[in-house]
């Protein structure tokens, strides 16, 4: 069985989990289905850094099976916070991220090359691809948060002060990767093998660009007005410009990161 | 002092006292007015805003090309929207006064918000934390390290075969040469304003201008290409592959050399002086010479011809062919077809073009060579004695897969012998080349190091954060 194919049974059966344990009441146990989903799709990422030798984030198919169990991480780890309360949504939607990737990875995306080309022979290539990916996963996890807020107008006050908490944390925690991760790091490896630490870029820009609308959330977050829903809305449009930043540029665009296409 | 006592008795005592409630007045109002602009330039608004816009204007500009090139313009905006474009630097959006006028308000802002934290003791009253202090310090710091990078920062590149050697010339060069690609395109746009009658009066002087000034930065350009800083031979280059047959790594062996005054590069000749700088270079480790950083880009094969002659061949001229064994060109026929003592050429009257001899002196021989290579088509090319390298230039200029010629020498015929031209013959060959980026300048430890700092600050308020401890 292909890595696509497990990635694919594991987001069926972690999404069914999902519905199973809203349906029957159990909430609370929602983040140990996920954590489980994560653990099995990280055990197949570092199964394939024992065969290649390196971290498997250098194509699409592996990129999206390292995605979607950092998805599925993020979102338990989110879950634990909240000691059970994460709303459905996000809960749902982390699974259904999760399945939607393996069913792409398992039908779409061929598998690509098993060895490194030449740009992508650095010490700095796993710690920037990885780093960018957690960040991304739970700019995915804090969007959903983000929506699950936004599609219920009946919050008690202290369930939307422990949401918001979590959302921050979990953003906050993608942003610190993100930035030291993609941006800084990116900037560190662009500048031993291009001569320059930025050079506008789809990818980069499109990196920027996420950064921008996250950095926009925090700044609006402190102002701390509870009825002020401005933060969420941001954070929702965070996560479509992380997955277009993931898959967009790499689809649409042309650029110097076209061998991650 | 005595002077101002004088100015000041001549002043009624009323009036002095209300010019100064209203100096107090109009200083408290200059006081709220900076205030506000103060408030304002520090404010969570503007950041918002700011990043905001920033956001929009790179979304915008990836839909786009990099650089906008001349024919985008010629065909689609060419008037009003092409001037606005030009005038505002569109064309490269990321160098754009829009673009930096945001990027202008972004420091602002970060400025006064992180001055203004350090003004109210550390910030506390207002919620800022030493942590997010610090990550807006070290932001600030990479971005005055950039924008002065920006201004100092020189780049260009190289395309060396192996065995072949490039020049390096002084920064300044590339900074001119990279100003001078950017004038020629407000010139191809002023000349198509121009001729399409769309231009105005002011339009054609700075037209007029523009041509002036490219002649000036042209010869000061070719002023500095004679006098190149170093020259950097690639003395092999190679390929390293997986076992299974994937390129795993492309590597050069770089020699750089200080050149002359004059343009010779020393230690080329006997007893040469030492060496620069030696060593390897391959994608994500860069070659540091004299303050250039070069960094290996590129790397693809191409047939060049040689720098001297693979061998010679002396062809009667009466026709009879002789065939060529080694080099690989094994088998290949030599022959000369035609031979012309003076060179012409002429329009038939079918409006074809004849080449015919002017007369029967030497003046402009020329020799018709024919080649046959081994089942191969048939061809046929002039070379001339006059122009001896005809045949090379044309050669290199094609990028040639078979052979090129060279006359070395030509012996008319005479009584009793045939005549004979002796030709240089080069074999083109398949050699690796390189493309290398040259870069120079920069302000590098301060950008790492407010890189670093932001990096800290966030990590810091991050852990501060999750462990719930804010």
């Amino acid at each position: 069985m292909s890595a696509g194919s497990l990635m694919f049974v594991v987001g069926i059966l972690v999404f069914s989990a999902q519905v199973w344990l809203l349906l029957s009441g159990r909430r609370e146990r929602a983040w140990i289905a996920l954590a489980a989903g994560s653990a099995v799709g990280f055990a197949m990422v570092l199964v394939q850094w024992w065969r290649t030798g390196h971290l498997p984030v250098t194509n699409m198919y592996y990129s999206m099976i390292f995605l979607a169990s950092s998805t599925m991480g993020a979102a338990a780890w989110a879950g634990r916070m909240d000691g059970g309360r994460s709303p459905s949504v996000a809960a749902l939607g982390a699974a259904f991220v999760a399945l939607s990737l393996g069913w792409a990875t398992r039908f779409f995306v061929p598998r690509g090359m098993p060895f490194l080309v030449p740009a992508l022979q650095s010490p700095l290539m796993p710690a920037h691809v990885a780093f960018a990916f957690v960040g991304e996963a739970c700019f995915i996890v804090a969007a959903l948060y983000g929506a699950a807020i936004l599609v219920r107008e009946d919050w008690k006050a202290d369930e939307l002060a422990a949401l918001r908490r979590t959302m921050r944390k979990v953003a906050l925690f993608g942003f610190c990767f993100f930035t030291c991760g993609a941006l800084v790091l990116g900037m560190l490896w662009a500048a031993f093998a291009w001569g320059r630490y930025w050079g506008w870029d789809p990818k980069e820009v499109w990196s920027l660009i996420t950064f921008l609308v996250l950095a926009i959330y925090f700044h609006l977050e402190r102002r701390g007005d509870p009825r002020d829903r401005r933060g969420e809305w941001v954070l929702v449009l965070g996560g479509a410009v992380t997955l277009f930043t993931l898959f967009g540029v790499n689809l649409l665009l042309s650029g110097l990161h076209s061998y991650g296409g | 002092m005595g002077t101002g006592g004088a100015s000041a008795s001549r002043v009624p005592p009323c009036l002095e006292g209300s010019c100064g409630v209203e100096e107090r007045k109009s200083g408290e109002l200059f006081r709220k007015r900076m205030s506000a602009v103060v408030g304002f330039l520090s404010s969570l608004r503007l950041t918002v805003i700011v990043c905001a816009a920033a956001a929009f204007y790179c979304a915008l500009a990836t839909l786009g090309p990099d650089t906008w090139e001349w024919s985008t313009f010629e065909a689609f905006l060419i008037g009003v929207i092409g001037r606005t474009m030009l005038a505002l630097r569109l064309n490269s959006p990321y160098e754009s006064p829009v673009f930096l006028v945001i990027c202008g308000l972004f420091v602002l802002n970060l400025l006064f918000c992180t001055l203004s934290a350090l003004a109210s003791g550390s910030g506390r009253r207002r919620g800022f934390r030493p942590a997010l202090l610090l990550c807006h310090g070290g932001l600030l710091l990479f971005v005055v390290a950039a924008l002065y990078g920006w201004r100092t920062r020189v780049e260009g590149e190289l395309r060396i075969a192996a065995g072949e050697e490039g020049m390096l010339y002084e920064p300044r060069y590339y900074a001119l040469r990279r100003r001078m690609k950017e004038l020629e395109m407000r010139r191809d746009f002023l000349r198509t304003l121009s001729r399409r009658r769309m231009a105005s009066a002011g339009d054609r002087r700075e037209l007029e201008r523009l041509e002036r000034g490219l002649e000036t930065l042209k010869d000061a350009l070719e002023f500095m290409r004679r006098r190149p800083l170093y020259a950097v031979e690639v003395v092999k280059a190679w390929e390293e592959h997986y076992p299974g047959g994937g390129v795993k790594d492309w590597k050069a062996l770089l020699r750089a050399r200080r050149v002359a005054s004059k343009g010779v590069a020393e230690g080329t000749g006997a007893g040469g002086a030492p060496l620069v700088a030696e060593g390897e270079i391959e994608v994500n480790v860069p070659f540091e010479v004299g303050g250039f950083t070069l960094y290996l880009y590129s790397f693809d094969y191409s047939t060049v011809l040689p720098g001297r002659r693979t061998l010679e061949v002396t062809l009667p001229l009466n026709g009879s062919s002789v065939r060529i064994s080694g080099h690989g060109l094994d088998g290949m026929r030599l022959s000369v077809a035609r031979v012309l003592s003076d060179f012409r050429v002429r329009r038939g009257a079918d409006g074809k073009m004849e080449i015919y001899s002017g007369g029967g002196a030497w003046s402009n021989p020329a020799v018709l060579l024919k080649t046959e290579p081994p089942g191969g088509e048939a061809g046929e090319r002039w070379l001339f004695v006059e122009f001896p390298d005809h045949d090379l230039a044309h050669g290199d200029e094609k990028q040639v897969s078979g052979p090129c010629f060279e006359v070395l020498d030509l012996q008319p015929p005479s009584k009793g012998s045939p005549g004979c031209v002796r030709l240089g013959v080069y074999v083109p060959r398949r050699v690796p080349v390189v493309g290398l980026g040259v870069v120079h300048g920069g302000a590098g430890a301060l950008l790492w190091a407010g890189l670093m700092l932001m990096c800290a600050g966030l990590s810091w308020h991050t852990v501060r954060v999750v462990k719930g401890r804010e």
